[in-house]
This record gives structure tokens, C-alpha cells and sequence, in this order.
């Protein structure tokens, strides 16, 4: 059975609509179970299957924006079906993460790539056609003879060199973005042009302060680049409320005012540890100062990335 | 037998009635804040008194710069919701949307706070998947508990409790206890937020409504700690207006701690606190 969980968007309350367009169950679902939200448009939610995952359906078929955990692939193909019979035709990585990627190579051989040109009925293969920035590709794979990351089966079978991609799937143009180093060396940002929806993998999340792997490219100052590249492409509605909706790496649904206050937060922490620095601190000394205990008991543990920003500030990166 | 079948009818019809009338709080009501104005809406940087903050809200309120609301992304936001029941210097309007087959009322609106436009759902549905997006004035749902309409909100924006970045995050939840007596209406007011407070926060609004003078009266509404042992009882929250203005802050505070003791109840001991 389809369960939706609400919906996004903010609708004038000068109606008895929600605010968030919930339907009205009795009783509040928190099961483990994979949750549906729609978000906007012909873009969906899946949650609850380690990261985000996002579902744009149409005519064309299936659009997955990142894959799970691997042991949860079957119930997130399931859950996918039961949004669309139609054949799964594109998964985007967002990143090489295991969470992110987990699930691609029981999705994509479920799928059924787009074809066309010469090819008679459009037929172009089996299995879905996996998109990804060519960092993503360097992660998952190694030389002939060295034991890669993941299996063959599930790495991009179309990874894109630069800052940037264009698909077109389901009536709408679908732009893929590269910010350029961020939490790895292959984050991209998924701009779904019609359904004016954003998915914006690890560089923006709702639990966590963001994860820098500098050692795989990652870059403090990266990922602040990339969350005011996600607030270019946003455009809110009155209020600065709704408009362009945001599907975080981790937890809930966004919009622009969400992505504004991490952005600020991670803004207010890096010139606080900038000025720790300056002032000759070494990094346990930052550390015991605890430049982000105003978000801690938001965002959690701050060790991995105050270790990460002072690496990389502290050689002047 | 016959005579008695409209007689049970019409009784059965008042009591039915009697089980469920409620409180009529709809209508359009003036806003009380001259007493505490100052404080209410230009409380100055670092004056956290009275609230049950702990350290990362106060390290963030300290680390608070006006110039904040500058900036390109900030200059259309509203008043969220925690802090615009308490802010607002206009009267609102509380209106009641009804089912049009049953007659019964389905949600509230309130129109004309500080912030957003708020619903209030009274029709039983749940509050919306944690994964759903949060909003200025957040999803409300109410239920009457004696008097007092009970409204509970969540899926808030991160925002402010005081106009000094004392902040709230995303995690909040907000309790609010309606209760009317005659022309008075007081809004309780309790923030539940485990990222910034190991306790509550407390806030008293009230309003009366607006009389053919549309006259504004003086009510006090600030922010204190309320000891987690203390209860509400609806039946007892009757805003005492304080009879003459407050100069000083100090007194301020001292004469609603005393309202607020002569408010409460100790459950433990069954008796009411005197001031």
C-alpha cells in the first residue's frame, strides 16, 4: 500500500489547508519502515533507507537520486514500486558514499536504460544508466589487479568530468552540479528544473555537521562554497518559506531559510576556528574551546569536521 | 409515552450540547504590551534574565549580531512562531473553520500575529512524518481540556524566543494553554526544546477583546522558569491584571512571579501556591 507522510510546500493558511498538505492518518507512523513524502512536482522522499533518496517519476520512467544503504536495497526497490511500475531509467550518485550508493546494483539492474538513435523501440541495454561525477567513478573503481571500493555492478556507467551535467528526464530538465571540492571530490547538486527541487547529497544536512573527507579531496571551504551554491539555485516563496524545496543528504525536507542557517552556522564556526588559529592555537587547544558548542546539541559530535577545518585553514587552503 | 418523546429529545439535545460546548474563542483581539514592551520587543543583547537557558543557547544568543537580519536571504523572514504569539504589537483575529456537513469545528486560524498566519487542527490528525519540512508557524493541532484549548505545535523553523537571539531550534515544541474568561484571553505559553534548554521556558500572553472603544489594556507577558513540578490547572489560570504600571523591570518581575505562584499548582501537595 502507497503510505504518503505529508508533503512539502506551504500553502496560505487562510484555508484550512495544512501547512504542509498532510493527509490526516490517526495516528503519527514511526516505523522503521521507508517513509514516501512528496516533496514537489513529480519528486518524492524516500526516507529511512540510509540517506536520502529521491524519486522523480513520469512518463518516461524512473529517476533515483542516490540508492541507500546496500541491505535495505530490496525494500527500497519495493518501495519504488510502489510509486511506479514504469522501468527505473536513471540513478545519480551525489556522492561515493556507502549509504549514498549502497543500493546501485540491485536498483540498476532492476532498470532499464533510455536508448534511441538507431536503436529500434529505444532499447539500449539492460540496467538503468548511472550518472555521476567522475570522482565518484575514481572512488568506486581501481587500476586492474587492486580491490575497488564497490562492486563493478554498481559504478557509474556515465560519470561526467567538470562542474556540470544536463539530463532530461520525465518533461523536465534535470541539471546536474558540480561545486567543485566539498565533501569529497565528487559531490553533485540534482536541480530538478520543472518540480523546482534541489537534492543536495552530503554537502547539506539535517542531522549532521557536514562530513569533509579532505583526505578524498574534501575541503572545509568547499562545502560552504556548495551550500551558497544550493541557495543560488534556490528562490523562496513569500516569507522566505517554501518555493524551491531542498532534500538534504540526511533528515527531513528543506527550503531556502534551512540551507541559509547552515550555511551561516558553518560560516560562524570556520571564522571562529580562522580566529583560534590566528591566535597560535594548536588543534586540541581549539578542540577544548569548543568553537561550536552553540550547535552541538543540534548537529552532535564536531570533531571530525573542527579537525578537518583546522587541517585545511591552518595551511592556508 | 408519547408526550415524553420530545421532552427526552430536547434533553438529551442539552446535554449534548453541554458535553460539547466549548469556549467560543474566535473573534478579533486586542493586544496588551505596553507594560513590558521594553522588553518584549527591544531587550537589549546579554539580558537573558529569568530564562532556563543552558550554555550553547546563550553562547549562540551572545554570539548574535543584528546585522544578521541584513543580509540578502534573511530580509523577508516572519516573526517564527515562538516568539510571534508574544511580539506582536497589532490585535488578531481567531476565526473558526467548520465542517459544513456536521457543524463541527475543524481548525482554527489565527491571523494577524507576528508571524505567519497559524492553523490550528481540531478535527484529530496526526502531526505530519518527522521527515516532513518545518515552517514559521509550524503545524498546530489543539484539543479542548476543560476550559483551556491545549495547541501543540511542531515542524517550527529554527528561530528566537527573544528579540536578542536568545535562539530555538527545529526540535522545539510549543504547548500553548488558551484559556478565556469573559473578555480576557491568556495564552500560555511553553517551549520545549532539548537543544537549547534542560528545562522549559514560559511565556504568558493575554488579550482582551476589543471593546467598543477598541481600548488596549495592560497585561504583563515575560519569560520565566517554571519549575517542571508545577502544573497548569485551566480552571485556575484567570490573568490577575496588575492594577497600576510597572517601572522597572525588577518589579516587573516580581509581580508576575507572583501571579504566576498564584497561577500554579504543586500536584504533590494538592493545594495552590500563595503569593
Amino acid at each position: 500500500m502507497l503510505k504518503l507522510q505529508g508533503k512539502a510546500g506551504t500553502p496560505s493558511t487562510s484555508r484550512p489547508a495544512s501547512p504542509l498538505n498532510a493527509p490526516a492518518p490517526k495516528e503519527r507512523d514511526r516505523t522503521d519502515e521507508i517513509q514516501i513524502l512528496p516533496v514537489q512536482g513529480n519528486v518524492y522522499l524516500l526516507a529511512g533507507a540510509g540517506a536520502n533518496i529521491a524519486v522523480q517519476i513520469g512518463d518516461d520512467g524512473i529517476l533515483l537520486v542516490d540508492t541507500g544503504s546496500a541491505p535495505l536495497s530490496d525494500k527500497v526497490l519495493a518501495t519504488v514500486r510502489q510509486l511506479s511500475n514504469k522501468p527505473i531509467r536513471y540513478i545519480v550518485n551525489t556522492s561515493a558514499r556507502q549509504d549514498h550508493i549502497g543500493g546501485n546494483e540491485v536498483l540498476a539492474k532492476a532498470g532499464t536504460k533510455m536508448g534511441g538513435g538507431i536503436l529500434v523501440g529505444g532499447y539500449a541495454g539492460d540496467g538503468a544508466m548511472v550518472v555521476a561525477h567522475l570522482g565518484v567513478l575514481k572512488a568506486m573503481s581501481a587500476p586492474t589487479g587492486k580491490p575497488a571500493s564497490a562492486p563493478s555492478a554498481a559504478w557509474p556507467t556515465d560519470a561526467y568530468p567538470g562542474d556540470s551535467k544536463e539530463l532530461y528526464a520525465n518533461a523536465e530538465g534535470v541539471e546536474l552540479v558540480h561545486p567543485g571540492a566539498a565533501n569529497t571530490d565528487g559531490d553533485s547538486l540534482v536541480y530538478f528544473r520543472r518540480s523546482d527541487v534541489v537534492v543536495t547529497g552530503d554537502i547539506f544536512s539535517m542531522t549532521s555537521y557536514p562530513v569533509i573527507d579532505i583526505d578524498k579531496g574534501g575541503s572545509f571551504t568547499g562545502v560552504l562554497a556548495g551550500l551558497n551554491r544550493i541557495i543560488d539555485l534556490t528562490i523562496p516563496k513569500d516569507w522566505q518559506e517554501g518555493g524551491t524545496m531542498v532534500i538534504p543528504g540526511h533528515g527531513r525536507i528543506a527550503d531556502e531559510a534551512d540551507v541559509v542557517e547552515y550555511r551561516d552556522m558553518i560560516t560562524i564556526i570556520r571564522d571562529r576556528i580562522q580566529d583560534m588559529i590566528r591566535k597560535g592555537m594548536s588543534l586540541e587547544q581549539v578542540k577544548a574551546a569548543r568553537p561550536t558548542r552553540d550547535y552541538d546539541g543540534r548537529y552532535g559530535d564536531p570533531t571530525l569536521m573542527t579537525e578537518a577545518a583546522y587541517r585545511e585553514i591552518s595551511r592556508g587552503r | 409515552m408519547k408526550t415524553n418523546g420530545p421532552l427526552l429529545l430536547v434533553a438529551l439535545s442539552l446535554m449534548t450540547c453541554s458535553a460539547f460546548a466549548q469556549v467560543d474563542l474566535s473573534g478579533e483581539w486586542s493586544n496588551l504590551t505596553h507594560e513590558d514592551v521594553n522588553h518584549r520587543q527591544s531587550v537589549e543583547i546579554g539580558d537573558y534574565t529569568g530564562l532556563p537557558i543552558n550554555e550553547a543557547a546563550r553562547f549562540k544568543a551572545e554570539s548574535w549580531d543584528e546585522a544578521v537580519l541584513a543580509t540578502h536571504e534573511r530580509q523577508c523572514i516572519p516573526h517564527v512562531v515562538t516568539y510571534a504569539m508574544r511580539g506582536q504589537p497589532g490585535n488578531i483575529r481567531i476565526s473558526k473553520i467548520d465542517d459544513p456537513d456536521t457543524g463541527q469545528i475543524i481548525a482554527y486560524t489565527i491571523h494577524g500575529t507576528y508571524g505567519r498566519p497559524r492553523t490550528i487542527w481540531m478535527d484529530g490528525r496526526a502531526h505530519p512524518s518527522e521527515y516532513a519540512p518545518h515552517t514559521w508557524s509550524g503545524f498546530s493541532t489543539g484539543k479542548w481540556e476543560g476550559n483551556a484549548l491545549v495547541v501543540t505545535t511542531t515542524h517550527i523553523k529554527m528561530g528566537w524566543i527573544m528579540r536578542n537571539g536568545v535562539p530555538t531550534s527545529d526540535q522545539a515544541t510549543m504547548t500553548e494553554h488558551f484559556i478565556r474568561h469573559d473578555r480576557h484571553l491568556l495564552d500560555v505559553i511553553v517551549i520545549n526544546d532539548p537543544s537549547i534548554s534542560p528545562s522549559h521556558s514560559f511565556g504568558l500572553r493575554t488579550g482582551d477583546s476589543i471593546s467598543p472603544e477598541n481600548r488596549m489594556h495592560t497585561v504583563p507577558a515575560v519569560l520565566l522558569k517554571l519549575p517542571t513540578r508545577y502544573r497548569i490547572r485551566s480552571e485556575d489560570m484567570f490573568p490577575t491584571i496588575c492594577p497600576a504600571p510597572i517601572h522597572t523591570y525588577g518589579t516587573f518581575l516580581r509581580n508576575v512571579e507572583c501571579r504566576l505562584k498564584r497561577l500554579l499548582v504543586d500536584p504533590r501537595l494538592h493545594i495552590r501556591n500563595t503569593c
